[in-house]
């Protein structure tokens, strides 16, 4: 079942594939981060406090806020 | 600050000025993603020939060197590091000018082996401006131990352009590097760039004829290109361009043929259902992937992620705070204590260089004026500022140094990103932050870290920590006047330090324009620093650099109150010095303190680690900043505890010394920010103390 998820919301360890990035504005900043569609990525690690978010995407570990994840559109992978 | 919409077209300069070097050199530009070693290889490549300076117009460090092998002088540039070359970000626009500016004859890019895919953007990027590209694959020896090779020959046959292994760091693959560099700058060695465009490969190819024909017009009238743009100038990166709607490149198309292009380029982009430039870096990211699959092999077990494991204590939600208080507190003590044998054989050499000066100055029978003036003022002013600032910044900016190297300082801001971000801040600026408790210039050009209403937020808030100079003096007095508490008192005034920066940050946040610019963070893997290298680039880049130049401000500042304390003669409350501390009384009286206070903070503004020496020349005990031994004595009488944690609070908050607000301005270059940057703190030191004032009276 594939439900648009925004990135924001997938939990620890969980993985996910990209399915559109909204322009905001970081857009392009995402973009080439490689945070482009049909990447795969990971939810690896909270902050103490909640937020931001370490991701790991195409090899290596990026931190974003809940803000600039929630422009980022995912789907659930097996 | 250099990211106006204004800005945007300088980053397309005609001609990019050379800095001659003897005989007919070439030029080597050094360009990668952040972390990869980059400056490293700089270092190894040019030794100590090298001086770095900003990017003309913009706050953005470039460095450039002369790289001497067996039959060939390079000059070597080396770019910022980016993850990109068509952002905003004054970075990128560097970087990128200086690859479109024909300032390069190869430009050699730097990748990280363990994390290809991603540095194969840049790479594929640059591959687009130029087609003299050399890639050094570093941290070959990291990714074996990671578990996993790279077939550099493979990534050369894919790529189309040489590529080198290295191990940087230890110094393996860099005489390759050279030799391929050359052999490509000087046209020795030609290279086939392959960039696949994917989907818009037909549409790139169909505009950059367009774009071609354009550019050889403009060649035959006998202009250099189209607006200035060099005719190297790569037709189907600028085809690339317009197709995404870069604004920049389509200002260089002028005229009614230039306009003919852009709405072939237009009608173009209407053909594609998404946007255009979604899909060319989809595409890129697609080649990435296709090349790094083809090049990495995996050799055995990966080895279990130590990046993993130290992270998971590091930013952890209990062990975290522990963690980083540890880590402070350490790097402190050990700058403070460290320092203190270093300081004092300082101190005494320019004591001693002081008596020297004033036998000679008597025997030569020079008038007593002039043997004060040297000696009191001078000698003893910059004495006070080199024992300071240079052991306490070698050991502290070494120790900086080696936890960023580590990897330790992108978690500081991973960390506590929430709450900076609910006083208007960000993550970054407890980075900063850091840098400044060293010595606030660092402090505030660190702050190019962040971008927008963040950066200039951090540059203007960053005096309010405390620097190593104000803690030497901080430090003693706490203990003079608190004993056993007095650490506790200082770790009260770091709170409140804290609490000033939030405030401040708070407030601008709202005031300045601009909307929040976001986080995003790279948190690199933990690696193993690299001691000695370190120790060297800190003393030459950060101490010598800063040293220098606060000295250069200090001294005639010091001059300046030597006089101002000594005369006109007849007793200490006629001087200069006298009738401001009389003036100023009563505004000293509303926040605990008094007249002769604020004149020797005010006088102390050179540099503040003199304040001692400038009380006791504002309470009459001394004609010179030399300080002494009586003063002590005499505020323990005059000063109760809470005056002196009065004092203390005030010192640690208000303007920041005078080559730091020289420094606020390079970097804002604006007039009315350096003065909110020197009033605000001030502000800030009266209320604050004037909040403590009260609370101490409603105490008792």
């Amino acid at each position: 079942m594939k439900r648009s998820l925004r990135l924001s919301a997938l939990p620890l360890g969980g993985r996910a594939r990209i399915t559109a990035v909204s322009e905001g504005l970081l857009y392009r900043r995402l973009l080439d981060m490689g945070l482009v569609p049909e990447t795969v990525v990971q939810a690896v690690r909270r902050a103490p406090f909640g937020d931001p978010v370490a991701f790991l995407v195409r090899g290596y570990y990026l931190a974003l806020r809940r803000e600039e994840a929630a422009t980022i559109f995912i789907e659930e992978v097996a | 600050m250099g990211e106006a919409a204004g800005a945007r077209l300088s980053g397309f300069p005609a001609v990019t000025k050379k800095v001659p070097v003897a005989g007919s050199a070439l030029t080597i530009a050094l360009a990668g993603n952040p972390n990869v070693g980059k400056s490293t290889l700089f270092n190894a490549l040019t030794g100590q020939k090298q001086h770095t300076g900003n990017w003309p117009g913009k706050t953005v460090a470039v460095a450039e060197g002369v790289h001497r092998g067996r039959n060939a002088l390079l000059r070597v540039v080396d770019l910022p590091g980016t993850y990109s070359l068509e952002g905003d970000s004054p970075e990128e626009q560097v970087a990128r000018e200086f690859i479109l500016g024909a300032g390069a004859d190869a430009v050699v890019v730097l990748a990280d082996a363990t994390n290809l895919e991603r540095n194969l953007y840049l790479i594929l990027q640059i591959m687009e401006l130029s087609d003299r590209v050399v890639v050094g694959l570093n941290m070959m020896d990291a990714a074996a131990a990671a578990g996993f090779e790279v077939d550099a020959g493979k990534l050369a046959e894919l790529l189309g352009v040489p590529v080198v292994p290295l191990a940087a760091a230890r110094g393996r693959g860099i005489g390759g590097l050279v030799a391929e560099a050359v052999a490509v700058a000087s046209g020795v060695r030609t290279t086939a760039p392959r960039i696949d465009y994917g989907e818009l490969n037909a549409a790139v190819g169909e505009l950059a004829a367009a774009v071609e024909k354009r550019l050889k017009a403009e060649d035959v009238s006998g202009n250099k290109g189209v607006l200035g743009y060099p005719v190297r100038c790569p037709s189907r990166w600028l085809a690339a361009r317009l197709l995404e709607g870069d604004a920049g490149v389509e200002a260089l198309f002028t005229g009614s043929e230039g306009k003919a292009v852009l709405a072939h380029a237009a009608a173009l982009r209407k053909s594609f259902r998404t946007g255009t430039r979604l899909l060319l870096t989809h595409a890129r990211y697609r080649q990435a992937e296709a090349v790094a699959g083809a090049a990495v092999r995996c050799t055995g077990r990966r080895r279990t992620d130590l990046t993993a494991r130290i992270d998971a204590v590091v930013t952890h939600r209990f062990w975290a705070f522990p963690v980083m208080a540890a880590v402070l507190a350490a790097v402190l003590w050990i700058t403070m204590f460290g320092a203190e044998p270093f300081t004092a054989l300082l101190e005494s050499l320019f004591g001693t260089a002081g008596r020297r000066l004033e036998t000679f100055l008597l025997a030569a029978g020079a008038p007593a004026w002039l043997e004060g003036a040297l000696v009191d003022g001078l000698v003893v002013g910059v004495g006070a500022v080199i024992s300071v600032m240079l052991p306490t910044m070698t050991i502290f900016f070494i120790l900086f140094a080696v936890l960023e190297d580590a990897g330790f300082i992108p978690r500081l801001a991973f960390n506590l990103d929430r709450p900076l971000k609910a006083a208007g801040l960000q993550g970054k600026h407890c980075v900063t932050c850091l840098v400044g408790l060293g010595c606030n210039i660092p402090g505030v050009t660190a702050c190019r870290i962040m971008s927008g209403k963040h950066r200039l937020v951090g540059i203007l808030t960053n005096s309010l920590v405390p620097c190593n100079g104000r803690l030497g003096v901080m430090l003693p007095l706490a203990l003079l006047f608190f004993g056993r508490n007095g650490p506790w008192v200082l770790f009260a005034l770091f709170v409140l330090s804290g609490a000033a920066v939030m405030f401040a940050g708070f407030v601008l946040s709202r005031l300045l324009p601009g909307a929040d610019p976001g986080f995003v963070l790279e948190l690199p893997p933990y690696r193993r620093p690299r001691f000695v290298a370190l120790t060297s680039r800190v003393i030459r880049e950060r101490v010598l650099h800063v040293l220098v130049r606060a000295v250069a401000v200090a001294a005639p500042m010091t001059l300046a109150v030597w006089f101002m304390s000594n005369y006109p003669g007849g007793g200490a409350e006629h001087t200069i010095t006298g009738r401001l501390a009389g003036i100023f009384d009563p505004v000293g009286r509303v926040v605990g303190l008094d007249g002769e206070t604020l004149v020797a903070l005010a006088y102390a503004l050179p540099a503040k680690e003199i304040v001692i020496g400038a009380l006791a020349v504002t309470s009459g005990l001394s004609t010179s900043l030399a300080g002494s031994g009586l003063l002590e004595g005499h505020l323990a009488a005059v000063w109760s505890p809470a005056a002196a944690f009065n004092f203390l609070l005030f010192y640690m908050l208000y303007s920041p010394c005078v080559y730091t607000a020289c420094t606020i301005y390079q970097e804002t270059r604006s007039l009315r920010y350096t003065l909110i940057s020197i009033l605000l703190p001030l502000g800030l030191a009266f209320l604050f103390t004037f909040v403590a004032c009260r609370v101490e009276l409603w105490l008792g």
